[in-house]
Protein backbone atom coordinates (compact mmCIF):
# COMPACT_ATOMS: atom_id res chain seq x y z
CA UNK A 1 0.00 0.00 0.00
CA UNK A 2 1.47 3.06 -0.82
CA UNK A 3 0.85 5.99 1.24
CA UNK A 4 -0.85 8.60 -0.45
CA UNK A 5 1.13 11.40 -1.64
CA UNK A 6 0.93 15.05 0.04
CA UNK A 7 -0.08 17.80 -2.05
CA UNK A 8 2.26 20.28 -2.26
CA UNK A 9 1.49 23.49 -1.10
CA UNK A 10 0.07 25.48 -4.00
CA UNK A 11 2.48 28.21 -4.93
CA UNK A 12 1.75 31.33 -6.26
CA UNK A 13 1.19 31.58 -10.65
CA UNK A 14 4.39 33.03 -12.07
CA UNK A 15 3.60 36.49 -13.36
CA UNK A 16 3.48 35.97 -17.20
CA UNK A 17 6.65 38.23 -17.88
CA UNK A 18 8.90 35.54 -15.75
CA UNK A 19 8.16 33.45 -18.70
CA UNK A 20 8.92 35.70 -20.98
CA UNK A 21 11.97 37.76 -19.84
CA UNK A 22 14.92 35.66 -19.67
CA UNK A 23 17.25 38.29 -18.80
CA UNK A 24 16.44 40.64 -15.61
CA UNK A 25 16.69 44.19 -16.74
CA UNK A 26 17.50 47.14 -14.16
CA UNK A 27 15.24 49.63 -13.75
CA UNK A 28 17.23 52.04 -15.68
CA UNK A 29 17.85 49.34 -18.49
CA UNK A 30 14.14 49.05 -18.57
CA UNK A 31 13.58 52.56 -19.22
CA UNK A 32 16.13 52.92 -21.59
CA UNK A 33 14.42 49.90 -23.45
CA UNK A 34 11.39 51.48 -23.04
CA UNK A 35 12.57 55.10 -24.65
CA UNK A 36 14.49 53.15 -27.32
CA UNK A 37 11.04 51.66 -28.22
CA UNK A 38 9.20 55.00 -28.35
CA UNK A 39 11.74 56.28 -30.73
CA UNK A 40 11.83 53.47 -33.37
CA UNK A 41 7.69 53.48 -33.37
CA UNK A 42 8.20 57.28 -33.76
CA UNK A 43 10.51 56.71 -36.58
CA UNK A 44 8.29 53.80 -38.00
CA UNK A 45 5.09 56.69 -37.95
CA UNK A 46 7.50 59.19 -39.30
CA UNK A 47 8.74 56.66 -41.87
CA UNK A 48 4.72 56.24 -43.15
CA UNK A 49 4.33 59.73 -43.34
CA UNK A 50 7.00 60.63 -45.49
CA UNK A 51 5.57 57.52 -47.89
CA UNK A 52 2.32 58.80 -47.37
CA UNK A 53 3.47 62.62 -48.61
CA UNK A 54 6.10 61.53 -51.24
CA UNK A 55 2.80 59.65 -52.82
CA UNK A 56 0.87 63.13 -52.72
CA UNK A 57 3.63 65.24 -53.67
CA UNK A 58 3.74 62.75 -57.03
CA UNK A 59 0.33 62.37 -57.56
CA UNK A 60 -0.32 65.74 -57.47
CA UNK A 61 2.57 66.76 -59.86
CA UNK A 62 1.34 63.53 -62.15
CA UNK A 63 -1.85 64.95 -62.38
CA UNK A 64 -0.83 68.32 -63.45
CA UNK A 65 1.41 67.19 -65.91
CA UNK A 66 -1.85 65.10 -67.34
CA UNK A 67 -0.62 62.12 -66.50
CA UNK B 1 29.51 58.55 -47.74
CA UNK B 2 32.82 59.37 -46.59
CA UNK B 3 34.09 59.94 -42.88
CA UNK B 4 37.24 62.50 -44.11
CA UNK B 5 35.76 65.18 -42.98
CA UNK B 6 36.08 65.67 -39.39
CA UNK B 7 34.78 61.86 -38.52
CA UNK B 8 35.72 63.75 -34.79
CA UNK B 9 35.97 62.04 -31.88
CA UNK B 10 34.31 64.44 -30.33
CA UNK B 11 31.59 64.96 -32.40
CA UNK B 12 31.06 61.60 -32.83
CA UNK B 13 30.82 60.89 -28.90
CA UNK B 14 27.94 62.85 -28.90
CA UNK B 15 27.21 61.12 -25.91
CA UNK B 16 29.77 60.85 -23.68
CA UNK B 17 30.18 56.98 -22.98
CA UNK B 18 32.11 55.08 -20.46
CA UNK B 19 33.53 52.12 -21.55
CA UNK B 20 31.63 49.87 -19.26
CA UNK B 21 28.15 50.97 -20.41
CA UNK B 22 26.03 48.46 -21.11
CA UNK B 23 24.62 48.41 -24.44
CA UNK B 24 20.67 48.15 -22.70
CA UNK B 25 21.50 51.99 -22.07
CA UNK B 26 22.34 53.36 -25.48
CA UNK B 27 19.63 55.85 -26.06
CA UNK B 28 18.82 58.17 -29.21
CA UNK B 29 22.23 59.93 -28.81
CA UNK B 30 24.30 57.08 -29.22
CA UNK B 31 22.23 56.25 -32.19
CA UNK B 32 22.85 60.24 -33.72
CA UNK B 33 26.59 59.58 -32.80
CA UNK B 34 26.46 56.25 -34.86
CA UNK B 35 25.08 58.16 -37.70
CA UNK B 36 28.35 61.03 -37.45
CA UNK B 37 26.39 63.99 -37.88
CA UNK B 38 29.35 66.67 -38.03
CA UNK B 39 30.29 64.76 -41.43
CA UNK B 40 26.67 64.54 -42.08
CA UNK B 41 26.57 68.62 -42.04
CA UNK B 42 29.06 68.62 -44.66
CA UNK B 43 27.17 66.11 -46.83
CA UNK B 44 23.83 67.82 -46.31
CA UNK B 45 25.50 71.39 -47.73
CA UNK B 46 27.13 69.82 -50.51
CA UNK B 47 23.78 68.24 -51.46
CA UNK B 48 21.62 71.18 -51.29
CA UNK B 49 24.33 73.65 -53.30
CA UNK B 50 23.66 70.54 -55.81
CA UNK B 51 20.15 70.56 -56.34
CA UNK B 52 19.24 74.42 -55.66
CA UNK B 53 22.24 75.10 -58.73
CA UNK B 54 20.81 72.22 -60.68
CA UNK B 55 18.34 74.18 -63.67
CA UNK B 56 14.73 73.25 -63.53
CA UNK B 57 12.60 73.08 -60.33
CA UNK B 58 11.37 70.51 -58.06
CA UNK B 59 8.32 70.68 -55.68
CA UNK B 60 9.83 71.97 -52.46
CA UNK B 61 8.29 68.85 -50.16
CA UNK B 62 9.89 66.34 -52.92
CA UNK B 63 13.27 68.66 -52.54
CA UNK B 64 13.43 68.00 -48.37
CA UNK B 65 12.70 64.89 -48.49
CA UNK B 66 15.45 64.37 -50.65
CA UNK B 67 18.13 66.34 -48.74
CA UNK B 68 16.25 64.09 -45.78
CA UNK B 69 17.37 61.22 -47.79
CA UNK B 70 21.11 62.04 -48.57
CA UNK B 71 21.36 62.98 -44.55
CA UNK B 72 19.92 59.72 -44.01
CA UNK B 73 22.15 57.95 -46.67
CA UNK B 74 25.43 59.41 -45.15
CA UNK B 75 24.40 58.80 -41.86
CA UNK B 76 23.48 54.71 -42.69
CA UNK B 77 26.69 54.60 -44.34
CA UNK B 78 28.99 56.04 -41.40
CA UNK B 79 26.67 53.93 -39.11
CA UNK B 80 27.88 50.63 -41.10
CA UNK B 81 31.59 52.20 -40.87
CA UNK B 82 31.44 52.33 -37.58
CA UNK B 83 30.49 49.07 -36.89
CA UNK B 84 32.99 47.55 -39.33
CA UNK B 85 35.83 49.64 -37.94
CA UNK B 86 35.46 49.28 -34.04
CA UNK B 87 38.29 47.66 -33.56
CA UNK B 88 40.19 50.15 -35.37
CA UNK B 89 38.36 52.77 -33.54
CA UNK B 90 38.88 51.51 -30.39
CA UNK B 91 42.32 51.28 -30.62
CA UNK B 92 42.77 55.33 -32.07
CA UNK B 93 42.34 57.86 -29.47
CA UNK B 94 40.59 59.96 -31.54
CA UNK B 95 37.35 57.50 -31.99
CA UNK B 96 37.52 55.64 -28.57
CA UNK B 97 34.83 56.92 -27.19
CA UNK B 98 32.09 56.07 -30.09
CA UNK B 99 29.44 53.83 -28.97
CA UNK B 100 30.44 51.09 -30.66
CA UNK B 101 33.97 50.29 -29.07
CA UNK B 102 32.60 51.38 -25.77
CA UNK B 103 29.87 48.56 -25.93
CA UNK B 104 26.98 50.99 -25.61
CA UNK B 105 25.68 50.14 -28.69
CA UNK B 106 26.61 46.71 -30.26
CA UNK B 107 28.51 45.76 -33.32
CA UNK B 108 25.22 43.49 -34.62
CA UNK B 109 22.75 46.76 -33.87
CA UNK B 110 24.93 49.54 -35.80
CA UNK B 111 24.69 46.81 -39.10
CA UNK B 112 21.16 46.51 -38.85
CA UNK B 113 20.52 50.10 -38.07
CA UNK B 114 22.80 51.10 -40.95
CA UNK B 115 20.83 48.71 -43.75
CA UNK B 116 17.17 49.77 -42.55
CA UNK B 117 18.45 53.44 -42.84
CA UNK B 118 19.95 52.80 -46.07
CA UNK B 119 16.87 51.09 -47.38
CA UNK B 120 14.66 53.57 -46.23
CA UNK B 121 16.81 56.57 -47.67
CA UNK B 122 17.35 54.74 -51.11
CA UNK B 123 12.92 54.03 -51.50
CA UNK B 124 12.03 57.24 -50.31
CA UNK B 125 14.66 58.80 -52.46
CA UNK B 126 12.99 56.97 -55.38
CA UNK B 127 9.74 57.53 -55.32
CA UNK B 128 10.55 61.44 -54.20
CA UNK B 129 12.73 62.10 -57.02
CA UNK B 130 13.01 59.41 -59.28
CA UNK B 131 15.63 56.18 -59.87
CA UNK B 132 18.56 58.46 -61.19
CA UNK B 133 18.85 60.42 -57.69
CA UNK B 134 18.05 56.99 -56.03
CA UNK B 135 20.53 55.08 -58.00
CA UNK B 136 23.37 57.58 -57.32
CA UNK B 137 22.08 57.48 -53.51
CA UNK B 138 22.65 53.42 -53.55
CA UNK B 139 25.90 53.34 -55.24
CA UNK B 140 27.20 56.29 -52.94
CA UNK B 141 26.53 54.25 -50.09
CA UNK B 142 27.93 50.84 -51.21
CA UNK B 143 30.98 52.60 -52.81
CA UNK B 144 31.41 53.94 -48.91
CA UNK B 145 30.62 50.69 -47.10
CA UNK B 146 32.09 47.72 -49.37
CA UNK B 147 34.79 49.96 -51.90
CA UNK B 148 36.39 51.79 -48.75
CA UNK B 149 35.16 50.75 -45.32
CA UNK B 150 35.62 46.84 -46.51
CA UNK B 151 38.72 47.00 -48.88
CA UNK B 152 40.53 50.02 -49.65
CA UNK B 153 40.88 51.40 -46.17
CA UNK B 154 43.11 48.78 -44.77
CA UNK B 155 44.88 48.05 -47.41
CA UNK B 156 46.46 50.70 -49.59
CA UNK B 157 47.47 54.18 -48.59
CA UNK B 158 45.31 55.66 -51.82
CA UNK B 159 42.67 54.64 -49.91
CA UNK B 160 40.77 58.38 -49.10
CA UNK B 161 42.21 59.28 -53.01
CA UNK B 162 39.67 56.56 -54.52
CA UNK B 163 37.35 56.38 -51.52
CA UNK B 164 37.11 60.18 -51.33
CA UNK B 165 34.32 58.83 -54.38
CA UNK B 166 31.92 58.52 -51.94
CA UNK B 167 31.99 61.43 -50.28
CA UNK B 168 31.81 63.46 -53.37
CA UNK B 169 28.70 62.12 -54.60
CA UNK B 170 26.10 64.40 -52.67
CA UNK B 171 26.00 67.23 -54.97
CA UNK B 172 25.69 64.69 -57.63
CA UNK B 173 22.36 63.45 -55.63
CA UNK B 174 20.82 66.78 -54.97
CA UNK B 175 21.45 68.02 -59.15
CA UNK B 176 20.08 64.73 -60.29
CA UNK B 177 16.95 64.94 -58.23
CA UNK B 178 16.26 68.35 -59.96
CA UNK B 179 17.09 67.00 -63.23
CA UNK B 180 16.82 63.54 -63.52
CA UNK B 181 20.05 62.94 -64.83
CA UNK B 182 23.96 63.71 -64.39
CA UNK B 183 25.39 66.78 -66.75
CA UNK B 184 29.02 68.26 -66.88
CA UNK B 185 28.21 70.54 -64.62
CA UNK B 186 27.13 67.92 -61.79
CA UNK B 187 30.40 65.67 -62.34
CA UNK B 188 32.36 69.42 -61.68
CA UNK B 189 31.06 69.47 -58.32
CA UNK B 190 31.51 65.50 -57.61
CA UNK B 191 35.30 66.15 -58.99
CA UNK B 192 35.78 69.31 -57.04
CA UNK B 193 34.96 67.07 -53.04
CA UNK B 194 36.70 64.27 -54.88
CA UNK B 195 40.26 66.47 -55.40
CA UNK B 196 39.42 68.35 -52.36
CA UNK B 197 39.43 65.01 -49.91
CA UNK B 198 43.37 63.62 -50.20
CA UNK B 199 44.56 67.06 -49.03
CA UNK B 200 41.92 67.35 -46.49
CA UNK B 201 42.25 64.29 -45.17
CA UNK B 202 46.01 63.90 -45.71
CA UNK B 203 46.16 66.96 -43.00
CA UNK B 204 44.33 65.54 -40.65
CA UNK B 205 46.23 62.15 -40.59
CA UNK B 206 49.42 64.25 -40.98
CA UNK B 207 48.81 64.98 -36.73
CA UNK B 208 47.46 61.93 -36.11
CA UNK B 209 49.65 59.53 -37.46
CA UNK B 210 50.21 58.17 -34.64
CA UNK B 211 46.77 57.14 -34.24
CA UNK B 212 46.68 55.45 -37.23
CA UNK B 213 49.65 53.55 -37.01
CA UNK B 214 49.15 52.01 -33.40
CA UNK B 215 45.82 50.92 -35.55
CA UNK B 216 47.60 49.43 -38.70
CA UNK B 217 45.91 51.54 -40.52
CA UNK B 218 47.95 52.38 -44.00
CA UNK B 219 47.23 55.64 -43.98
CA UNK B 220 49.47 57.98 -46.42
CA UNK B 221 51.86 59.07 -43.79
CA UNK B 222 52.17 55.63 -41.65
CA UNK B 223 52.63 53.90 -45.01
CA UNK B 224 55.30 56.28 -47.37
CA UNK B 225 56.18 58.89 -44.71
CA UNK B 226 55.51 62.49 -43.46
CA UNK B 227 57.39 63.86 -45.84
CA UNK B 228 56.08 62.36 -49.19
CA UNK B 229 52.17 63.02 -47.62
CA UNK B 230 53.41 66.48 -47.48
CA UNK B 231 54.71 66.62 -50.96
CA UNK B 232 51.56 64.80 -52.42
CA UNK B 233 49.33 67.33 -50.43
CA UNK B 234 50.93 70.00 -52.58
CA UNK B 235 50.17 68.37 -55.54
CA UNK B 236 46.57 67.75 -55.01
CA UNK B 237 45.93 70.78 -53.64
CA UNK B 238 47.19 72.00 -57.35
CA UNK B 239 44.81 69.94 -58.60
CA UNK B 240 42.06 70.38 -56.40
CA UNK B 241 42.71 74.29 -57.41
CA UNK B 242 42.70 73.95 -60.96
CA UNK B 243 39.24 71.85 -60.33
CA UNK B 244 37.56 74.56 -58.59
CA UNK B 245 38.30 76.58 -62.08
CA UNK B 246 35.70 74.30 -63.83
CA UNK B 247 32.56 75.81 -62.47
CA UNK B 248 33.77 79.38 -63.76
CA UNK B 249 34.69 78.34 -66.90
CA UNK B 250 31.07 76.35 -67.69
CA UNK B 251 29.22 79.69 -66.13
CA UNK B 252 27.24 77.45 -63.01
CA UNK B 253 29.46 79.77 -61.21
CA UNK B 254 29.40 83.32 -61.28
CA UNK B 255 31.42 86.64 -59.68
CA UNK B 256 30.59 85.47 -56.16
CA UNK B 257 31.77 81.92 -57.00
CA UNK B 258 34.82 82.90 -58.64
CA UNK B 259 35.54 85.41 -55.64
CA UNK B 260 35.65 82.54 -53.64
CA UNK B 261 37.77 80.61 -56.03
CA UNK B 262 40.08 82.96 -56.65
CA UNK B 263 40.78 84.53 -52.90
CA UNK B 264 40.17 81.47 -50.84
CA UNK B 265 41.96 79.44 -53.60
CA UNK B 266 45.17 81.13 -52.86
CA UNK B 267 44.64 81.27 -48.82
CA UNK B 268 44.14 77.55 -49.70
CA UNK B 269 47.90 77.23 -51.58
CA UNK B 270 49.38 79.03 -49.26
CA UNK B 271 48.15 76.88 -46.27
CA UNK B 272 49.26 73.53 -48.42
CA UNK B 273 52.92 75.03 -48.84
CA UNK B 274 53.12 75.86 -45.41
CA UNK B 275 52.33 72.43 -44.68
CA UNK B 276 55.13 71.16 -47.34
CA UNK B 277 57.72 73.16 -45.98
CA UNK B 278 56.92 72.02 -41.84
CA UNK B 279 57.91 69.05 -40.46
CA UNK B 280 54.27 68.53 -40.12
CA UNK B 281 53.72 64.52 -39.06
CA UNK B 282 57.78 63.81 -38.78
CA UNK B 283 57.01 63.31 -34.52
CA UNK B 284 54.01 60.58 -35.51
CA UNK B 285 51.88 62.17 -32.82
CA UNK B 286 48.33 62.06 -32.11
CA UNK B 287 46.27 64.14 -29.18
CA UNK B 288 42.92 62.80 -27.74
CA UNK B 289 41.03 65.53 -29.39
CA UNK B 290 40.18 66.70 -33.20
CA UNK B 291 41.65 69.80 -33.54
CA UNK B 292 44.67 69.30 -30.51
CA UNK B 293 47.93 69.26 -32.06
CA UNK B 294 51.48 69.61 -31.18
CA UNK B 295 53.29 72.24 -31.78
CA UNK B 296 55.21 70.87 -34.76
CA UNK B 297 51.94 69.55 -36.12
CA UNK B 298 50.05 72.84 -36.67
CA UNK B 299 50.55 73.54 -39.93
CA UNK B 300 48.71 70.91 -40.66
CA UNK B 301 45.99 71.34 -38.04
CA UNK B 302 45.68 74.78 -40.21
CA UNK B 303 45.45 73.01 -43.79
CA UNK B 304 42.62 70.62 -42.31
CA UNK B 305 40.61 73.21 -40.44
CA UNK B 306 40.57 75.60 -43.40
CA UNK B 307 40.01 72.84 -46.32
CA UNK B 308 36.43 72.44 -44.55
CA UNK B 309 35.43 76.04 -44.35
CA UNK B 310 37.18 76.81 -48.24
CA UNK B 311 34.93 73.56 -49.35
CA UNK B 312 31.76 75.27 -47.61
CA UNK B 313 32.72 78.80 -48.89
CA UNK B 314 32.60 77.28 -52.63
CA UNK B 315 29.37 75.54 -52.12
CA UNK B 316 28.23 78.93 -50.17
CA UNK B 317 28.85 80.63 -52.99
CA UNK B 318 26.83 78.32 -55.78
CA UNK B 319 24.13 78.51 -52.92
CA UNK B 320 24.00 82.07 -52.84
CA UNK B 321 23.95 82.66 -56.55
CA UNK B 322 20.97 80.28 -57.75
CA UNK B 323 19.23 80.27 -54.14
CA UNK B 324 19.02 84.18 -53.90
CA UNK B 325 19.47 85.12 -57.52
CA UNK B 326 22.54 86.21 -57.03
CA UNK B 327 24.17 84.74 -60.66
CA UNK B 328 26.29 87.17 -62.58
CA UNK B 329 27.37 85.18 -65.33
CA UNK B 330 31.36 86.47 -66.17
CA UNK B 331 31.30 87.68 -69.55
CA UNK B 332 32.68 85.15 -72.29
CA UNK B 333 32.03 81.91 -69.95
CA UNK B 334 29.61 79.66 -70.08
CA UNK B 335 26.13 78.89 -72.64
Amino acid sequence: MTEPTEKPESQPEPAYSEFTETVKLTPEEETARKRRNLVIAFGLVAFCVLIAVTTMVRMSSNYSSGL
Amino acid sequence: MTDFSADPAKGDAVHAASPQASSTLADWRDYLALMKPRVMTLVVFTGLAGLVAAPGSINPIAAIIAILCIAVGAGAAGAFNMAFDSDIDAVMKRTRRRPVPTGRVPQSEAYVFAGVMSLASVTLMWMATGYVAAGLLAFSIFFYCVIYTMWLKRSTPQNIVIGGAAGAFPPMIGWAAVTGSISLDSILLFLIIFMWTPPHSWALALYKSGDYSAAGVPMMPVAKGAKSTRKQILIYTALYLAVTAGPVLTGLGGVIYTGAVVLGGMLFAILALRVFRSRAGDGNHAEDELYAVRAGDKAARDLFAYSIAHLSLLFAALLVEHGAGAHWALPGMGG
